[in-house]
């Protein structure tokens, strides 16, 4: 996959065509890889060309998708229908596209046949029909689902009036979309695009071409389909669990203009002036993008003391150092940089994001490693915050508590890794820390925090299975347990960093999923939940544990973790399947305190 | 590359057809991969290329890529 990525990194099609003529000819080098995503698309019209053009943008994020399209006109049938070719497909994730003209009829162009009351009612009944469809679809498949929303008609016969009106197409239009967004908002795993603001980005004139419309049904133009699709990149990756997790940063004539050795902190370009304002709003969107969990990291070629009394001392810096989870300002390669980065943040260098002005450096790290997200930066920096506007790659499918912490969190990290280097054992190292667990299982609270982590962990997660919350709200319905693991020591709270998913029968417990955030791996926590979920089967009367470790890309850190536990090892076709009797509990590691919390049955 | 050149690229690409099988004696109803979708993509991709434009009811009149070439002027 790294080999395609690189081959299409820089491939921008224009069109369609150009879009289809590049697909083929990776097509052969996919074809033999696993789908890492299987997406559908569900619309009141002609969207030929999709499959090609979404897979097309799947790729270059390294990504092979398979691609499901449903009938021409017939989404109600492929949603209410069990039986029908999307259920079968089962996808991971849904586009549900339904256009205003569609649901309107005629009456999308001639409003005047409907009376105000009428208007209304039709608005109810849309509403009405619309969220019967999306829930149909959200308890019958465990895809997430992102449903546009109806977008506002160019025609008014009333023209300058039809605001003034008491209720019409517009009104109705309005009053649906708000039914949509509530609903989202109630619903973990509904999502709405916003069809209006999409328009807004590109024009709708660009998208839409009344020769297309009338000659094929077709409400973008071929050529846009583009555009959909890569603004649909924004819930396929982090669906997929690959968006990104770090963004590293360049300094000179990147985050301020000019070049710290040689102007000095007095030279640089950064504040309220023409030439120094886009470094600003740069840096204060990187800054808002550290606020929701985003880690920053610095890379730049320096005198490490020049650099750091500009972070330190400039007075329009906006990052400081504490923004700043890793820093390596050196005159070394900026690939190895890199990886000295990831390492020490223990993320995968595939969850970097790389801004650097020097296109030979761009080059060297697209070349060294394609898996690193490397956006083109413009000659002249005032396009800079708009590059941040168009990435996609930071989206996420939920906000928790513990992304809005992490950047004090890894602050803290470095503190416990200055008290490791002074500790003499690992054990002696983790006693000091004080570190104290809760372990809860079925909280609702920390159900989105749960999914998150099975989207997001990649390194210790031993079957990779991916979840949205709605998924394991219907595993615990069918009789599962999910549990969460909180942990505090003595320098702070890391948030729920842990979790599992057991279902059991009536004589074996099967852990379905059994995860840590990197950040806590050998502190003896996986040990503690593992203690966890063993000794409340063992409550319930289960004696028998059964478990799945099955190799991906990146889980090599969790592959030893059930083999110490001395259990029953069978190959199977996916990986290893571990089991286990135990006539009693386990008794949990001495090192660490362990609560538990809302146990139930 | 002559815009005649580049067109017989644009319709082996989308169609599937062989370079030298096209000529202006390949009829719509005898090439396999010039179905009516097809036919749009055509139509879209030499509208975005050479930035030139075609009446939607000129549209349907093509039906060999003799008429192709005559109507967008690379014949």
């Amino acid at each position: 996959m790294k080999s395609i990525r690189k081959e299409i990194l820089l491939k921008n099609p224009e069109t369609l065509v150009q879009c289809i003529s590049e697909y083929k000819k990776i097509s052969s080098e996919l074809e033999p890889l696993p789908v890492n995503i299987k997406i559908a698309s569900v619309c009141s019209f002609t969207l030929r060309g999709f499959d090609t053009a979404i897979s097309f943008y799947c790729a270059k994020e390294s990504l092979k998708s398979d691609v499901y399209s449903a009938p021409y006109n017939s989404y109600s049938q492929e949603i209410l229908n069990p039986e029908s070719g999307l259920y079968a497909f089962s996808p991971d994730i849904v586009f549900l596209w339904l256009d205003t003209h569609s649901l309107a009829g005629d009456s999308y162009f001639n409003p005047l046949k409907k009376s105000a009351d009428e208007w209304r009612a039709w608005a109810e009944e849309t509403a009405e029909n619309l969220l019967t469809l999306i829930s149909r679809l959200e308890n019958g498949s465990k895809a997430a689902i992102v449903v546009h929303s109806l977008e506002k008609p160019v025609f008014s016969p009333i023209g300058i009036l039809e605001k003034k009106q008491k209720y019409g197409i517009f009104t109705a239009v309005d009053y649906i979309n708000e039914r949509l967004t509530s609903f989202a908002y109630e619903n973990a795993g509904v999502f709405v695009f916003d069809t209006d603001s999409f328009y807004m980005k590109y024009g709708r004139g660009n998208l839409f071409s009344p020769k297309w419309y009338y000659l094929g049904d077709m409400k973008i133009s071929p050529d846009s389909i583009l555009k959909i699709s890569s603004e649909y990149m924004a819930y396929i990756l982090p669906r997929a669990a690959k968006n990104k997790k770090c963004i590293v940063l360049d300094l000179d004539n990147t985050l301020w203009g000019g070049i710290i050795g040689e102007d000095g902190i007095s030279g640089i370009r950064l504040g309220p002036s023409p030439d120094g304002r886009c470094f600003s709003e740069f840096q204060q969107m990187l800054l808002a993008l550290f606020k929701r969990g985003i880690i920053l990291a610095v890379n730049s070629k320096n005198n490490p003391e020049d650099a750091l009394n500009a972070i330190k001392n400039h007075p329009y810096m906006i990052l400081r150092e504490k923004h700043f989870a890793a820093m390596r300002i050196n005159w070394n390669n900026k690939a190895s940089n890199l990886a000295e980065i990831a390492s020490e943040l223990n993320i995968g260098t595939d969850s970097l994001v790389f801004f650097d002005d020097d296109p030979a450096n761009r080059q060297l790290v697209r070349e060294l490693m394609p898996e690193v997200e490397v956006p083109e930066m413009p000659s002249d920096p005032v396009y800079y915050p708009s590059v941040l506007q168009n990435m996609v790659h930071f989206n996420t499918l939920n906000l928790t508590e513990e992304d809005y912490k992490k950047g004090e969190m890894y602050y803290t990290e470095k503190q416990r890794k200055s008290l490791q280097n002074t500790s003499f054992s690992q054990d002696d190292f983790v006693r000091s820390l004080d570190l104290k667990l809760t372990v809860a299982s079925n909280s609702p609270m920390d159900l989105p925090r749960v999914s998150q982590l099975t989207l997001k962990t990649n390194q210790f997660n031993m079957t990779s299975f991916r979840y949205t919350e709605d998924d394991i709200k219907k595993i615990i319905s069918e009789g599962g347990t999910a549990y969460s693991v909180r942990a505090q020591d003595k320098f702070g709270d890391y948030g729920i960093i842990g979790a599992a998913i057991v279902r059991d029968s009536t004589d074996t417990r099967r852990i379905d999923t059994f995860l840590l955030s990197c950040r806590i791996i050998g502190r003896s926590v996986e040990d503690a939940l593992f203690v966890a979920l063993v000794s409340d089967a063992v409550q319930k009367g289960i004696h028998k544990i059964s478990a799945e470790f099955i190799p991906s890309a990146k889980n090599a850190p969790a592959k030893d973790f059930y083999s110490k536990m001395n259990g029953r090892r069978t190959e199977t076709e996916s990986g290893i399947l571990w089991e286990w009797v135990y006539e009693k509990a386990p008794v949990f590691p001495d090192i660490l305190t362990v609560i538990r919390e809302n146990q139930n049955d | 590359m002559t815009d005649r050149e580049k067109l017989i690229n644009i319709f082996a690409e989308i169609t599937g057809t062989d370079v030298p099988e096209i000529n202006d004696n390949l009829k719509r109803s005898e090439c396999e991969g010039w179905d009516s979708f097809n036919h749009l993509l055509i139509i879209s991709e030499i509208e975005s290329t050479f930035g030139k434009s075609i009446k939607s009811s000129d549209v349907e009149k093509i039906n060999s890529f003799k008429d192709l070439a005559e109507i967008y002027g690379m014949s």
